[in-house]
């Protein structure tokens, strides 16, 4: 039996309206997950655009909905997905061509939470030092690959998406605000207390429920909540 | 110039915790006030009055009737920081919903401080 897709198509330069298009593969064409059926496909018609790079789950490059849910295409087997596969890309933000949307919202959300380490210190000739126990508030927190999975599953970034960060730039500014090494947490809870940056986020977890690495932004959306309570209680 | 580009407005967080600690209220009240009626039904007005202006039920429903009004107001405003977007349309229903819960007010101040003084 053959494995049945229905792809998302949308050319800018054509001028038609997107249209979704019935393709299949034979059964025995090898593929696992549903990039190499991708692949497969772009091999026989190469206008199919999407993006893809590391094919391992690493580099968050070919995150889309697959059957209604954000996932990576390189880490979600075929086998189990209900046919035909509805392949579509990722909600929320504007579509560039086919699988391939324009990220600059999701990327402009990240930058504005300052994801990096500020340290007024002089630099040490070889490392910042951080005991085994800092360095352990940090797991569940630096693994985020930026795939925008999250970001575009959340409703609260659908409504306000030039207003509210999102889950994957809220979980990166709790991932500064957690570094024994960071001495900025003062403006960072500046910067967030805001009625949109932060607090439009109403424990949906949609963003939990997608996360291919399994991290959870509302647990550290909680937990800036948290801080910013002690800072006035 | 984006909403982003000016920066935090260093308020929310009241709003936020404000929400929350009048939920807690709202359903301790509600919950009293159910197992109350359940266990001793009131069936007449002269027995609500008797109830709801005993002094120290008199305040519990003065509270009660407040916080719902600001739970109410930041739960509605929440709604329309949500789905309505023109900055124009946001103003104007947060205006309307302002002066509705405010006259909703000036009639709970009427009910605990008027119709149900001894």
């Amino acid at each position: 039996m053959p494995i049945a897709f229905s792809i998302y198509r949308f050319d800018p330069e054509s001028g038609d309206p997107p249209h979704m298009q019935a393709v299949e593969l034979d059964a025995d064409s090898g593929t696992v997950m549903v990039l190499d059926a991708l692949l497969l496909l772009k091999r026989r018609d190469d206008s199919l655009s999407f993006r893809r790079a590391c094919r391992e789950g690493v580099c968050g490059s070919d995150a889309m909905n697959i059957n209604g849910r954000n996932r990576l295409a390189c880490i979600t087997p075929i086998k189990g997905l209900t046919q035909p596969i509805a392949l579509r890309p990722l909600p929320g933000l504007p579509v560039i061509r086919d699988l391939i949307v324009d990220q600059s919202q999701f990327f402009t959300q990240y930058r504005a939470v300052k994801p990096w380490l500020i340290n007024h210190d002089p630099v040490p000739e070889i490392e910042r030092l951080q005991a085994p126990a800092d360095r352990a508030a940090l797991d569940g927190l630096y693994e985020c690959i930026l795939c925008a999975c999250c970001t575009t599953a959340c409703p609260s970034f659908w409504w306000n998406p030039d207003k509210f960060l999102g889950p994957a730039a809220l979980l990166q500014a709790w991932r500064f605000l957690a570094d024994s090494r960071d001495q900025a947490s003062g403006e960072r809870l500046d910067g967030l207390e805001d009625p949109y940056k932060l607090f439009r986020c109403h424990t949906i977890m949609n963003c939990v429920d997608v996360c291919p690495k399994g991290l959870n932004p509302t647990a550290a959306i909680g937990r800036i909540r948290q801080l910013l309570v002690k800072r006035i209680l | 110039m984006s909403a982003r580009d000016l920066g935090s407005a260093r308020a929310g967080l009241n709003g936020w915790l404000a929400q929350r600690i009048t939920a807690l209220y709202l359903a301790g009240f509600s919950l009293f006030a159910t197992l109350r009626l359940l266990l001793d039904p009131i069936t007449d007005y002269p027995a609500w009055r008797a109830w709801l202006s005993g002094g120290a039920m008199r305040l519990a429903l003065a509270v009660f009737l407040l916080t719902a009004i600001v739970h109410g107001w930041l739960g509605v405003r929440s709604v329309l920081m949500d789905y309505l977007h023109p900055g124009g349309w946001r103003f104007s229903a947060s205006v309307a919903v302002g002066l509705g819960l405010l006259a909703l007010a000036l009639w709970s101040v009427q009910i605990v401080f008027w119709d149900l003084r001894p």
